[in-house]
């Protein structure tokens, strides 16, 4: 056995010993035909240059006319230049703009040599493909100059492949064969090298490119494959590596074979020892090694998993997902790509700065990786470095907002394992991506809830459509639409129309929009949408990138009202949770609109009345009451607070009179003060006295769902008598204001505010109201004043009556206003009624001297006054100043034992007829009338139809109705 | 100050014919009446013609009464349809009212 194993050892050792020398002399061959071969291509480029720096010198290439060139090139081309490949120029941005043969511009500015010779300006060497020609070829690029000496193209030359080849064949000595491959490991001349032999063949060049410097020439080759040495020797400029492969001669072969003989026998017999021992070692350790790697990727599939699950946006789910990919050992670098732009989401590794994404494909299975494939020139531009080393997939991530695709590159071919691993984190992502986008879409959501709350409220906080319109639009712009325009219908000539905008969109008013807004129902409109082809041209404009939304309002079946909502280019487009969002806002508007007409009709029929009592100085009710109000809304109470007043003629001849102040401002007092307006009125015309007016008013503001808070006074007169009955329920007493200036607050028949207290029937009072005199209402905005004492501001109102006393009703309701409340700032409403007892109509009023000596003048004026009284006859004029004659002289007589001075005359001519008042100071029938007297009263009694006199403690008033026509015991 | 009424006395067959022009009123009453009974006895004739008066109240009716029964023989003359006359038809007065002046006249004789 040991003899054997010695004498198998001896032959070895001596086939070893000529296997190695003649390794060595091949090693010294190899290096030797490399380098020749190397000089000979080095020649070949230098020539190929030089022969292209001379074509380049033509004038034409300086001026960059691409025609010139064409033309030079074709006829180099027709006479046979060195370039079998073609040649052709590149202008300045890359494109091919002339060639020979002739070819279709295109792009190349991506090739190396063709950027080395435009950026840097240097000569640049490549094979290629083309472009004119399907052959391989080397191409020379040189860059060509305008006359102040910047680049302005590319002169590039090819020389096909075989061309070269033709040059090398003599130098390939016996058994060997030549191979040149350029720098990228593609061959260039001759056979195919094996993978291992390209990996060789670059190893040198890598290494320079590595660590910058390193072997230009030597010998390398696989390991144990001595037929396969492989001589290399790296061109200086393009980097040409040229390499000789030993072919397997006889000599070399019997050697290796004797060599490999002996070894074989002798490893035969270790081998049956070793065999074992060492199989079963390196089997133990594989699967270690492999249950390692499946457990450090089962890890880093759970790392990625839990940081997934914690990302809320798609972004930072990208970032994840890149990271985790790259992470995968095989894996260089990974880059996530938006399918729409190409634009980069996401990148982890050294990724190739120029990117582009494969075409897509819809056989592509989600999350799935694609079969492991080359990169594709033709689709994904690369340096030349990058994409002869890497291999790329693309895997599509679903879910999320956008269509993403990770683009991934390997160092080297994955393990099954490995592609399971990028599938797994691809599934992973695209549900992390799906839960991102809906987390996003929940945040817009609850922000356009936010939106929809706030406009809703910021809306509703005003009264009436007009301003609601312009709230809106305002609250719009610009969180939700660059523009907001409103245009509603209310059944108006023009519709209203609010504009609110940020550009100048808002030009386009009128634009007709609710007709669109009918026809198309809720819709997403572009500028390119046919359907806004309806609206006016002046809305759609030259604003191209504008995106519209048109949002009808509804009330009822009806589209009230339309909103057009405008983005501009630079906004985000309109998704269609904002449709629903824009639909829920409409219909929150659409309920503000309706309640605004409501509010607004409410307020109509409020104050239709008050508006007819207003609207002219001075409302005559039946022949004998005048009235007057004034009204001053408060400042900064929204237009109207709750004061009302009312004038309401009773059928049995009375009148009442309302005045009402309800507690609080705006939509509800006003509404309110509707309601209670009404029910006094109905309480009043259904003959009901203050007293039951006010108690079963305060029933009435107790019923509703809301109590009504507020304070009334109800005041009936009957101008016959003059006799009032009031009633004030916590309201300002009335104030009475006699003709000599006495003037009364009527404190009696009080109770508290309507609904503030129990319900209790209030006294009754009563007052008599002389012809003449007035009753002046009014609610306390009138007379309330800071830091004033009650009493005081009273007194100041009795003051200001007296002094305005002898004016019309309107004179002196404005005059009391303007009196009361100066030009001051109103903090509530103020209202104020004067209503006058005495005839409507022409009215001569005068005092005299209560002397005999006045009863001529007396019947002058009223001579002259009855001759323009219309229906008198002159017998009628005469008697009726007889009358007054009786009633005046009573006076006198009545003066001169009272020892007074003035009697106040009075003549008044109504629709009916006329009315003659005499007031003095005295009193009548205090005594027995003598004879004269009753003769007079007799007189008096005959000639009228009604003779009222009324006395009391301040003296004796008498007045005298004369009706037109009714004359027949007199005048017959 | 301007008379508001004028008095005219005509005494013819022995009767005294007082006519007032004007008004009669409070203020010039007992002048007026001071001048229609101004020298005359009570059995004297009077008439007082009104035909031309103007304004005629309760107080000048009064003093047309106090007037006749100074001298019963009072007659009054007013045309039946002037005012005067429908003022005096108001009133209950006991002094007869005739037409015209001279009508008064011969009925104030008859009776004194």
């Amino acid at each position: 056995m040991a003899l054997v194993v010695a004498i198998a050892t001896l032959g070895g050792w001596i086939s070893w010993r000529s296997y190695n020398s003649l390794k060595d002399q091949q090693r010294a061959n190899v290096r030797q035909l490399a380098i020749a071969t190397a000089a000979t291509v080095d020649q070949f480029i230098a020539r190929s240059r030089e022969s292209l720096v001379t074509l380049g010198s033509d004038p034409s290439f300086a001026a960059g006319d691409r025609l010139t060139i064409q033309r030079h090139l074709g006829d180099l081309n027709n006479v046979g230049g060195d370039f079998t490949g073609g040649t052709a120029w590149i202008d300045a941005g890359g494109t091919l703009r002339a060639s020979a043969p002739r070819v279709a511009p295109r792009d190349l500015g991506w090739r190396r040599d063709v950027r080395a010779a435009l950026d840097e300006g240097r000569s640049a060497v490549a094979t290629t493909v083309g472009p004119m020609v399907d052959l391989p070829a080397i191409t020379i690029a040189i860059p060509t100059r305008a006359p102040d000496g910047t680049v302005n193209g590319v002169l590039t030359g090819s020389v096909n492949l075989p061309t070269l080849a033709s040059l090398t064949r003599g130098l390939e000595p016996e058994g060997m064969d030549l191979r040149v491959v350029d720098r990228a490991g593609n061959l260039v001349i001759g056979g195919a090298l094996t993978r291992l032999e390209q990996a060789h063949a670059a190893s040198p060049v890598a290494q320079m490119r590595r660590e910058g410097s390193g072997t230009v020439e030597g010998v390398t080759g696989p390991i144990g494959r001595p037929d396969r040495l492989l001589g290399f020797k790296v061109l200086p400029d393009p980097d040409w590596l040229v390499v000789t492969g030993i072919l397997r001669t006889d000599a070399f072969a019997s050697a290796r074979r004797s060599f490999r003989n002996e070894l074989l026998s002798l490893l035969a017999a270790l081998f049956v020892v070793v065999g074992a021992t060492v199989f079963g070692a390196r089997r133990l350790r594989r699967e270690h090694l492999d249950e390692d790697r499946r457990r450090a990727r089962a890890e880093r599939l759970r790392d990625t998993a839990e940081r997934l699950i914690s990302a809320t946006s798609e972004r930072s789910v990208n970032t994840i997902t890149c990271e985790a990919i790259a992470a995968t050992p095989t894996v260089a670098w990974c880059a996530i790509l938006d399918g729409n732009d190409g634009s980069s989401l996401a990148q982890a590794g050294p990724v190739p700065a120029r990117l582009a994404l494969l075409p897509d494909r819809d056989d592509q299975p989600a999350a799935t990786p694609v079969a492991v494939q080359p990169a594709l020139r033709a689709n994904v531009t690369l340096d030349d470095d990058v994409a002869s080393s890497l291999r790329l997939f693309t895997m599509r991530l679903p879910g999320g907002e956008t269509d993403a695709h990770a683009m991934i590159g390997l160092r080297a071919s994955p393990t099954p394992g490995e592609l399971d691993e990028i599938g797994a984190i691809g599934e992973d992502a695209s549900q992390a991506r799906a839960r991102a986008a809906l987390i996003a879409r929940e945040r817009v959501l609850r922000a356009q809830t936010e939106l929809i709350a706030d406009v809703g409220a910021n809306v509703e906080a005003a009264l009436g459509v007009d301003a609601r319109m312009q709230r809106l639009v305002a609250s719009l712009v610009p969180d939700f639409a660059d523009m907001a325009m409103i245009e509603v219908d209310d059944g108006a000539a023009a519709p209203h129309v609010a504009v609110d905008s940020g550009v100048d969109i808002g030009a386009r008013q009128n634009a007709g929009i609710l007709a669109t807004a009918r026809q198309a129902g809720a819709t997403l409109l572009r500028s390119s949408d046919p359907r806004l082809e309806a609206i006016p041209a002046a809305a759609v404009s030259d604003d191209d990138g504008v995106r519209f939304l048109v949002v009808p309002i509804r009330s009822g079946e009806r589209v009230a009202a339309a909103l057009l909502l405008g983005r501009n280019a630079e906004s985000p487009p309109f998704v269609p949770e904002e449709l629903t969002v824009a639909q829920i806002l409409a219909e929150r508007v659409a309920m503000a609109f309706d309640q605004a007409r409501l509010y607004e009709e409410q307020r109509d029929i409020a104050f239709t009345l008050q508006d007819s009592l207003l609207g002219v100085p001075e409302l005559a009710v039946g022949d004998q009451v005048t009235m007057a109000a004034q009204y001053r809304p408060g400042e900064g109470s929204l237009e109207i607070g709750g004061d009302w007043f009312d004038c309401i003629p009773l059928a049995d001849g009375s009148v009442a009179l309302a005045i009402g102040d309800v507690v609080g401002h705006g939509l509800s007092a006003a509404a309110a003060m509707g309601k209670l307006s009404s029910a006094l009125r109905a309480l009043a015309l259904n003959g009901a006295h203050p007293q039951q007016v006010l108690q079963r008013l305060d029933v009435f503001a107790r019923s509703g769902a809301e109590r009504v808070m507020a304070t009334v006074a109800s005041v009936v007169l009957d101008p016959r008598t003059g006799v009032i009955e009031y009633a004030a329920a916590g309201h300002p007493p009335p104030l009475l204001i006699e003709p000599d200036g006495t003037t009364t607050f009527l404190w009696d028949g009080r109770t508290g505010p309507l609904s503030a207290t129990r319900t209790r029937i209030a006294p009754p009072a009563r007052a008599t109201m002389c012809d003449g005199a007035c009753i002046v209402l009014f609610t306390d905005g009138l007379i309330e004043r800071r830091g004033e004492h009650i009493d005081d501001s009273l007194a100041r109102l009795a003051d200001a009556a007296r002094r305005v006393f002898d004016r019309s009703p309107h004179e002196m309701a404005a005059a009391l206003v303007a009196e009361m409340l100066g030009g001051r700032r109103l903090t509530d409403d103020a209202v104020v009624m004067v209503t006058r007892l005495g005839y409507v109509g022409r009215r001569h009023r005068q005092r005299f001297p209560a002397t005999p000596r006045s009863l001529a003048s007396i019947r002058e004026v009223a001579r002259s006054w009855l001759a323009a009284v219309g229906p008198l006859t002159s017998d009628e004029r005469r008697l009726l100043l007889l009358g007054l004659g009786e009633a005046t002289a009573n006076a006198v007589e009545h003066a001169y034992r009272a020892g007074q001075g003035s009697l106040h005359i009075e003549l008044r001519e109504h629709p009916r007829g006329v009315t003659m008042c005499v007031t003095d100071a005295g009193q009548w029938r205090t005594e027995p009338p003598s004879e004269d007297r009753g003769r007079g009263l007799d007189i008096i009694s005959q000639l009228f139809d009604e003779v009222h006199v009324a006395t009391d403690d301040t003296g004796t008033a008498i007045r005298m109705e004369y009706v037109f026509g009714a004359r027949s015991k007199v005048t017959s | 100050m301007t008379q508001l009424a004028e008095i005219t006395r005509t005494d013819t067959d022995g009767v005294a014919v007082v006519g007032i022009t004007g008004e009669v009123d409070l203020s010039n009453v007992t002048t007026i009446e001071q001048q229609i009974t101004h020298g005359l006895a009570a059995d004297a004739a009077l008439v007082v013609d009104l035909t031309s008066l103007e304004f005629l109240d309760s107080i000048g009716i009064a003093m047309l009464d106090r007037v006749a029964r100074t001298i019963p023989s009072t007659r009054l003359a007013a045309p039946a349809d002037g005012h005067v006359a429908r003022v005096l038809g108001m009133v209950s007065l006991d002094v007869p009212i005739h037409d015209t002046p001279a009508e008064a006249a011969k009925a104030a004789l008859t009776h004194s």
